[in-house]
């Protein structure tokens, strides 16, 4: 086993335990923290395949930022000093016959399938920042070009052309709304406590 | 694009140091240090003050939304991190074609981040109050 | 080649002009909202901005071909694999849709909630409208699920900003919440296609699916079929939560009861247009990719989504005495009529170029729906205006004799959703269900193997069709219940007078757009039928891919 794989492994391991933690356990504190573990351990997987930007945001949107916010949830919603979500035998049945229903569905799909070719020589050699920056705005010369599917009559398509621009600004818009939705959230909580 | 291990070796190595040190410590603390139980020493340890209250008190709203508003910009920068890191590379990254257009387009993406913060600002999302 | 490219990479800065006007409008009214507070000012200047985005619309239309009417087929190629967004006729017919929804919910929108939120709340308008324009003009999955929130964010915000009663946070929280988790299995879906196709443009990924003979079915890899069908339903299931398809339905009863008329009348319309847009895009349907590739894969899913849609939808509505509850069953039950198109759409390739096929009758039907639901909300508004806000069957008795004109509008628009000649209603089911019943006469010339099993799928849509009429006739029931409380009955305590306000210029405009599409639906029908049908060109490419009907 070469070191790469036992990485995997680990972190695997890692994610799929603490994903189940979350589930289980009824205390809502540990659920956050089994959480932190399962994003922390996904941003590892996502260095291990070589996507060190995806990986840092994920450790800096998700790790730092979500993860304060659900502890700070936790915090100013908390009536008692320990919050129990208490769960019925019926929704276990349920949630975990659907879980396990879902997990099998998937687990055969992905067995199916052949595994890819690794005749697919990296013909690049940026870093994948620079990269996603270049295809973020508009050059797509460094897009990835996996040809996994064949091709109309041998006819060549440049099928991964794609150019980010044009999502790049409307993602500018979403923040410029989700920030105005802060704020006004902000100021009804003001207004409420000033009722009060 | 693969995986290139060597880059992350001392990510390793401070991996393995921290990890270690945070067991080695209180292992340590536990194996030779001596024991002396006294009422203060039992306290919970406040800068040196005397503990006020319940540690799990409710926190006030304010901190929620400087959380949130932290959370969008820092998502704003996320945005503007793999452009900083192309633009000033040498070579044909950014064909030159594009050039013009990419630098309006960041203007863009700046300005309505500036009129988010205009108007966070106008409405009082910043003062602590 | 280069220089194709560098036009299809750069080429949407001209052709999104609208959608530029909307954004930059909704910037500028977030920004004058802190300074000046007044419903009047910024109404205007929303509507000022929507007429700006339609003359845009206009200028561009004449400075820009579509991708179909384009004469160079190599440059064609190039510009659908490559561009993040196409300007196609689609694409016009939904930008269109989008600002004349616009101007109707800014009218609607007017007098809602407090003053000091005017301005936001057209700006969050503005945004939605142009979402709606950008979903038609997507042709990337990433355009497509941005184009998506760009109308599920600011509705956050329009269902949140009014007032800010228990029932409405509840509203509010429940369809942020259910949204959410919607949007999360629609990337699930999403990631799927890029792992299976390596490509995010939407052409492309069609393209690479129905690369060879009958779509995937029969493809050199037949073990990528199980990951599609995953994806597919995944997507089916986010985008199902918009259309509001059982079983993703739950959540619009309680939302539309517990929020404003206005907002009520949004949420049954907007995302229900842009759900089927994607769905219409994703599984292939519009132009020349033929539903082949993922359209054809699951027919089944849709009949039996269509059956038990309407069905339920229908049933359920008999109970409700709250008109808001009751109008959200019957949004729900019409999302299945309109999912009867979709079920059929994949039978109708190749049939004679007269006949509408299932495509077209689903996005007639999206018009329809439009005008007579977003009316039937917009009378409930009007009426509720000066002070008591209408919500029960009750409130609406004897209005016939109180408000004459508003009751024969409002019998107007429950006619339509019944589905009576000369109304908007009548001619989208008519299409619909004439669709279904086409399929069994469309049986091809063939082998007898062939014959018989294209006979037995027309019974079974033939089946489905006697579904849907008997679905209309129980949605007869409890709309002229409503209909003979306004006539037959007498007030107890008559509403007041009816103030004249812009919702009142909307709710007109929604009844002339109901007659006008019920009396002459070719004025809607020929636009649709150029955007739906694949070129000449397109046409002989589907026929050299392979068989007409698509393998289960």
């Amino acid at each position: 086993m070469t070191l790469h794989a036992a990485l995997f492994y680990i972190l695997a391991t890692v994610t799929a335990i603490s994903a189940i933690g979350v589930a289980v356990t009824s205390n809502i504190v540990r659920a956050a923290t089994w959480l932190l573990f399962a994003l922390a351990s996904t941003a590892g997987i996502y260095f291990l395949l070589g996507a060190d930007f995806l990986g840092a945001t994920q450790l800096i949107v998700y790790v730092g930022g979500t993860m304060i916010l659900v502890v700070f949830g936790v915090m100013l919603t908390a009536s008692g000093p320990f919050v129990n979500m208490k769960v019925g035998a019926a929704e276990w049945a349920i949630s975990l016959a659907v879980g396990l229903l879902l997990y099998s569905v998937l687990a055969i799909v992905l067995l199916q399938i052949e595994p890819p070719s690794r005749n697919i020589p990296p013909n690049h050699t940026l870093l994948p920042s620079k990269h996603i920056g270049a295809a973020l705005l508009g050059s797509s010369s460094s897009t990835p070009e996996a040809k996994v599917t064949g091709l109309r009559g041998g006819q060549f398509i440049p099928r991964t052309r794609v150019s980010y621009l044009l999502p790049f600004e409307i993602i500018s818009v979403h923040l410029l709304v989700v920030l105005i939705g802060a704020a006004y959230l902000a100021r009804a909580k003001r207004r409420r406590e000033d009722v009060a | 694009m693969d995986f290139f291990l060597g880059t992350y070796y001392p990510v390793f190595m401070y991996l393995v140091v921290v990890i270690g040190f945070a067991i080695a410590a209180p292992l340590t603390a536990h194996l030779i240090a001596p024991r002396k139980v006294t009422p203060v020493k039992q306290m919970p340890y406040e800068s040196g003050m005397d503990p006020i209250g319940d540690a799990r008190m409710k926190f006030d709203v304010k901190f929620y939304l400087i959380a949130i508003l932290f959370l969008v910009f820092d998502v704003e920068l996320l945005f503007l991190y793999p452009w900083a890191a192309t633009n000033q590379t040498t070579g044909s990254l950014i064909p030159s074609a594009f050039k013009d257009v990419v630098f309006w387009e960041i203007q863009a993406f700046l300005l309505t981040v500036v009129v988010a913060y205009i108007y966070a600002w106008r409405k009082g999302v910043f003062k602590w109050r | 080649m280069q220089d194709n490219l560098a036009i299809a990479l750069m080429g949407f800065p001209s052709q999104l002009l609208p959608e530029i006007i909307l954004g930059l409008a909704a910037c500028v009214l977030f920004l004058g909202a802190t300074w000046k507070v007044s419903r009047h000012v910024w109404g205007t200047v929303a509507l000022a901005a929507l007429v700006l985005a339609g003359l845009a619309m206009w200028s561009v239309h004449h400075s820009h071909t579509p991708i179909e009417n384009e004469p160079k087929a190599e440059f064609a190629d190039t510009i659908r694999f490559s561009a993040p967004v196409l300007y196609t006729k689609f694409g016009v017919l939904f930008k269109l849709i989008g600002l004349i929804t616009g101007v109707l919910l800014v009218l609607l929108g007017w007098d809602e909630g407090g003053e000091e939120h005017a301005g936001e709340y057209h700006a969050c308008l503005l945004l939605i409208a142009a979402g709606i324009g950008l979903t038609g003009a997507a042709n990337d999955l990433i355009t497509l699920f941005l184009a998506l929130e760009l109308i599920s964010i600011p509705t956050y915000i329009v269902l949140y900003l009014p007032r800010i009663t228990a029932p409405a946070q509840e509203a509010a929280m429940k369809y942020f919440l259910l949204s959410v988790f919607s949007s999360g299995l629609l990337l699930f879906g999403f990631s799927y296609l890029y792992g299976v196709t390596g490509t995010t443009n939407i052409s492309g990924i069609l393209d690479s699916l129905g690369a060879s003979q009958g779509g995937i079915a029969t493809r050199a890899v037949p073990t990528w079929r199980g990951l599609v069908l995953v994806s597919l339903v995944m997507i089916v299931a986010g985008l199902g939560f918009r259309i509001t398809a059982v079983p993703f339905h739950f959540y619009a009863p309680d939302v539309y009861q517990g929020t404003t008329t206005v907002s009520a009348g949004m949420l049954a319309f907007v995302p229900k247009i842009v759900g089927f847009a994607a769905l219409l895009k994703l599984l292939g349907f519009v132009g020349d990719s033929n539903g082949q590739a993922m359209g054809s894969q699951a027919p089944i899913l849709f009949w039996i989504m269509a059956a038990v849609t309407m069905t339920l939808g229908n049933i359920l509505a008999l109970w409700q005495t709250n008109i808001k509850r009751l109008l959200a069953y019957s949004s729900i039950a019409h999302a299945g009529y309109m999912l009867i198109g979709l079920a059929v759409a994949p039978r109708m390739t190749g049939t004679s170029a007269d006949a509408v096929n299932g495509v077209e009758a689903v996005v007639f039907y999206l018009a329809a729906y439009g005008a007579m639901t977003l009316g039937s909300f917009a009378v409930l508004h009007v009426l509720s205006q000066s002070g008591k806000t209408v919500e029960n069957e009750d409130d609406l008795v004897g209005l016939g004799k109180t408000h004459p004109v508003m009751a024969l509008v409002m019998v107007l628009f429950l006619f339509s959703l019944i589905g009576m000649p000369l109304t908007a209603g009548f001619v989208g089911k008519f299409l619909l269900f004439f669709d279904a019943m086409s399929v069994f006469s469309s049986i091809p010339e063939g082998n007898a193997e062939a014959v018989r099993q294209a006979t037995e799928q027309g019974r079974l849509y033939g089946l489905l069709a006697l579904i849907g009429a008997v679905n209309a006739a129980i949605g007869a029931w409890y709309y002229l219940r409503l209909a003979s409380a306004m006539y037959l009955r007498e007030a107890i305590m008559p509403l007041p007078a009816v103030k004249t306000t812009p919702a009142v210029f909307a709710m007109v405009v929604c009844a002339v757009l109901t007659l006008v599409l019920g009396m002459f639906p070719s004025t809607l029908l020929s636009p649709i039928r150029e955007a739906i049908r694949p070129t000449i060109a397109g046409q002989a490419k589907i026929a050299a891919d392979g068989p007409k009907v698509a393998q289960r």
